[in-house]
């Protein structure tokens, strides 16, 4: 793979085309955000002038919220029809970013952010669990390109189990060749105490949810430990097993990427639907007890 | 005919000619056909007993008339097909008619949601006929070349009618056209459109009826095995060289101040040429496995740096690469296409000069797989064409001399390309690296009109495209989120829609072919036997053979071997859905774009925007 800078284009670009980029980049965010602040002040607007005719504001606030949240879950019905002329996804998954601040600017307004009662407090768990998922889902989607780059060549995900057999295949054989000489077996022996089943297995958990490098670089420091035991073969063959030590470790890194953001998917709509369940519920026993307001 | 099964149905394995291009042909037009030239000349002994000469014309041809004014092909549309005249006369028009047609898949606006919705809600009414009123000619061609002035000639009007349940195509007031415009008359005997047929491009020339004509069409795959025939075969390649010379001059735009007289003496001495081998995928995958050196060393050489300039070299199909020794190895600077010109700064060099001392070809021109040039004498390009061409569009001199008359020139400066006399092609050089250039030359992504690019400063492989696309192709995605990398552009398996696609050449029913309109190739799965052949001819593997499936999505198999029945697969641009690809539409991080990296020009358009986003 060829590398090319990332900003490679930007100057000659900003002088041919004559724009300034930081101006369109904040336009693009610029008004969207303004667009959330009016919505959010209307319904203020809303709730206190429901306040002042002695009404219960919480209405006007809760099916703002309402609104909003069935808004949002219009990204997912989205997804599902792709064959339909409803415009670029990504258009909508900005809407969807914008409309979840909003949210969590009406829910501030309907519940104060205290809640009381053993109901209202799982719908308000489950509320900043859904809206903490969105936000950690879009750090994830800004930094996953970079993550993803930073581990070479992109692989499939679906590829990654059979490149990590070969690789393990390779190291193994390498491990092989080594035993069989006095001045090279001490790669072996490393290898099966230390290496083969890095090679062999899958990381752990908490590798798979915020990968570190810190294990690379522990077992290419004991490697070059015991080059000083090997002779000129020997040493030759820790340098590739030392190389594919690094592919296992950017397999294991695509691989932890990749399936991270597919369970942060999966989590996000799993909240959702816990959500949806709640706040169906919390509307019924607020019609059930609204005669009392 | 279909025995379903649990989870599969067996039916008659497709086989070539199941489906004629003309179902309705009867034995008697059959005979007819036989008895008229070529066929009744042709040796029937060359044809195999499975395809006889019979067999083709059955199968592969079909009979059509046409009354004055109708439209037989039209410029701009992509060919399949070849044209006899059996009877009347058709009227081939040697200028455009019409401006330019746009790029593949961008004939329209895409379709909006409000345009989905009100199409919901709207009845059917007839279209207005189409119209290129509003079409105006290129503002620069050739104001001199024919005797009527632009403001005297007519504009070309194209109607459509409805007759007896089929659309009739029409210029009106055919004869005021054909006096405004250069034409060339073709008679009974003659054979057109098998240039665009051949080189699966567009058509460069309209061709209408003037009189009530019949004309037999004769699909690809059927003037592939009429081939077999000698006569035939040099009379289409005569044939084939002498149109396709003529056309390309009169198209090529540095030529466009040339008088008539001027025009024919050029015609006449221009040479054509043809590099490398039609079928050049198979060559292509055993070099690609050598170093690229190796490689480079291997291609066709067109001209060589350091050769003094004999002609001026016109590409007319095809790519070339443009390089020069650099160390040990070969540095690409740029590749070039289809109407762009090389060896004209230094030929421009020696005009400025007064026809002074000459310089030589500053770089190196290689064929990259099959290649057309043309080559103009200098002497005539230097006393015929130059001085008719204004200062401001000429190349820039050359500041730094790499070769003069004296062999390699040491530099003492910045060593620059020379080629080409285009802004445009000098803009995108800048833009974009050498290495990049090198990149899309040694992996031939420079074949692709509408390469799939993803972006991986952008894309978290979250596979909604995939999702999207097998969504739309009843549940088979039809392109692999994979491919040939350069930094962060990922130039994903998806079918390119390629300018040369040669998966097209041997396609043995034409299962396999390019919509004349949006230049979208596609698949006929109704007429694909899963012979293979594409899969195997597409040199970046983008075509895959499936299990062919049933509307109730059950798989295939031959009734007699109970075998599964395969069929190939690859993108068709959504072209059924107007909102375009539904995998570009469901890409989340606009990573996901479809660029024409046939032309340097687009990419670097696309690298400038993605750099100001």
């Amino acid at each position: 793979m060829k590398n090319l800078p990332q900003n490679r284009f930007a100057p000659i670009a900003d002088s041919l085309a004559g724009r300034i980029p930081s101006m369109t980049r904040i336009g693009k965010r610029l008004l969207p955000s303004l667009a959330v602040l009016v919505a959010w002040a209307v319904v203020r607007a809303l709730r206190n002038r429901s306040a002042a005719s002695l009404e219960n504001e919480a209405f006007v606030t809760g099916y703002s919220l309402a609104a909003v949240c069935a808004l949002l879950m219009l990204l997912g019905v989205r997804k599902r029809f792709s064959t339909f002329p409803f415009g670029r996804l990504a258009i909508w998954q900005q809407t969807h970013h914008y409309l979840g601040l909003l949210s969590v600017g009406a829910y501030a307004l309907h519940a104060n952010f205290i809640t009381d009662g053993w109901l209202e407090s799982i719908l308000a768990i489950s509320f900043w669990a859904i809206a903490l998922s969105g936000l950690i889902g879009w750090y994830v989607n800004h930094t996953t390109p970079r993550l993803l780059r930073a581990a070479g060549r992109q692989i499939l995900r679906q590829d990654i189990p059979v490149r990590m057999m070969e690789v393990a295949d390779q190291a193994h054989a390498i491990a092989m060749s080594s035993a069989g000489n006095a001045e090279t077996a001490t790669l072996a022996d490393h290898y099966r105490a230390d290496l083969s089943h890095f090679f062999a297995s899958r990381r752990n958990l908490w590798y798979r949810i915020c990968p570190t490098g810190g294990r690379r670089r522990r077992l290419i420091a004991s490697l070059e430990n015991i080059a000083r035991y090997l002779n000129t073969e020997g040493r030759i063959q820790l340098g590739e097993m030392s190389m594919l030590l690094q592919t296992k470790d950017d397999l294991d890194f695509q691989s932890a990427i990749q399936n991270r953001i597919r369970l942060w998917a999966t989590a996000h709509t799993w909240f959702l639907g816990g959500f949806i369940v709640l706040a169906a519920a919390h509307i019924l026993v607020v019609y059930q007890f609204a005669d009392n307001w | 005919m279909q025995t379903p099964t649990r989870d599969f149905v067996a039916i008659d394995r497709p086989q070539r000619w199941d489906h004629p291009l003309d179902p309705d042909m009867l034995t008697r037009d059959l005979g007819w056909m036989l008895e008229q030239p070529p066929f009744l000349t042709m040796n029937r002994d060359v044809f195999p007993s499975h395809s006889t000469l019979e067999d083709v014309l059955r199968h592969d041809c079909r009979i059509l008339r046409f009354e004055p004014g109708d439209m037989v092909i039209r410029e701009g549309d992509y060919g399949g097909s070849a044209f006899l005249v059996l009877r009347g006369s058709v009227c081939a028009f040697l200028e455009s008619l019409w401006r330019p047609r746009g790029k593949p898949n961008e004939s329209g606006p895409q379709e909006t949601w409000l345009d989905w919705l009100k199409g919901r809600f709207q009845t059917d009414r007839p279209q207005p006929p189409a119209s290129f009123q509003d079409n105006r000619r290129e503002a620069n061609r050739s104001g001199n070349r024919v005797s009527i002035s632009e403001k005297e000639r007519p504009v070309p009007i194209q109607r459509i009618e409805n007759q007896g349940g089929k659309n009739r195509i029409f210029l009106q007031d055919i004869h005021a056209v054909v006096e405004g415009f250069q034409s060339e008359p073709l008679g009974v005997g003659e054979i057109f459109g098998e240039m665009a047929a051949i080189t699966r491009s567009q058509h460069r020339y309209t061709v209408v009826a003037d009189r009530p004509t019949i004309i037999l069409e004769i699909r690809w795959q059927g003037l592939r095995l009429m081939r077999r025939d000698k006569t035939f075969r040099e009379y289409l390649d005569s044939r084939f060289r002498a149109t396709s010379l003529q056309t390309h001059l009169r198209e090529t735009p540095i030529l466009r101040f040339l008088d008539d007289a001027a025009m024919e003496k050029v015609i006449a001495k221009t040479r054509i040429e043809s590099l490398g081998e039609r079928e050049w995928f198979s060559e292509y995958r055993d070099t690609q496995k050598l170093d690229v050196q190796t490689q480079i060393e291997r291609e066709p050489i067109i001209a060589k740096e350091g050769q003094s300039v004999q002609d001026l070299i016109l590409i007319r199909a095809g790519f070339a690469r443009l390089s020069f020794e650099q160390g040990r190895g070969h540095q690409t600077v740029a590749y070039l296409g289809r109407g762009q010109v090389f060896g004209l700064p230094e030929l421009a060099h020696q005009f400025r000069n007064r026809l002074g001392k000459s310089i030589p070809f500053q770089e190196s021109l290689r064929a990259l797989g099959f290649v057309d040039v043309l080559r103009i004498p200098s002497e005539l390009v230097l006393t015929e064409i130059l001085p008719k061409i204004r200062n401001s569009e000429l190349p820039k001199p050359i500041s730094h001399l790499r070769y003069d008359s004296g062999g390699l020139v040491v530099p003492d400066g910045p060593t620059t390309s020379t080629h080409g006399p285009s802004n445009l092609i000098e803009k995108s050089l800048a833009v974009l690296e050498t290495s990049l250039v090198e990149f899309l030359v040694d992996e031939r992504l420079i074949n692709g009109k509408q390469t799939m690019l993803i972006d991986l400063d952008r894309c978290t492989g979250c596979d909604e495209c995939v999702k999207a696309c097998a969504t739309t192709h009843q549940g088979t995605p039809r392109f692999v989120r994979n491919g040939p990398q350069y930094g962060p552009l990922l130039f994903a398996h998806a079918c390119m829609h390629c300018a040369d696609p040669v998966c097209m050449i041997g396609c043995p029913t034409g299962a396999i072919a390019r919509d004349p309109d949006s230049g979208v190739i596609s698949i006929n799965p109704d007429t694909c036997i899963g012979c293979k052949t594409c899969a195997e001819s597409c040199p970046y593997d983008n075509i895959v053979m499936i299990q062919s499936r049933d509307d109730q999505g059950r798989a295939a198999v031959d009734r007699k071997t109970q075998l599964p029945i395969l069929q190939a697969s690859k993108c068709d641009l959504c072209h059924e859905l107007k909102s375009g690809p539904a995998c570009q539409i469901a890409c989340p991080h606009l990573a996901l774009f479809r660029i024409d990296t046939s032309e340097t020009s687009s990419l670097a358009e696309w690298l400038l925007k993605r750099a100001s986003a």
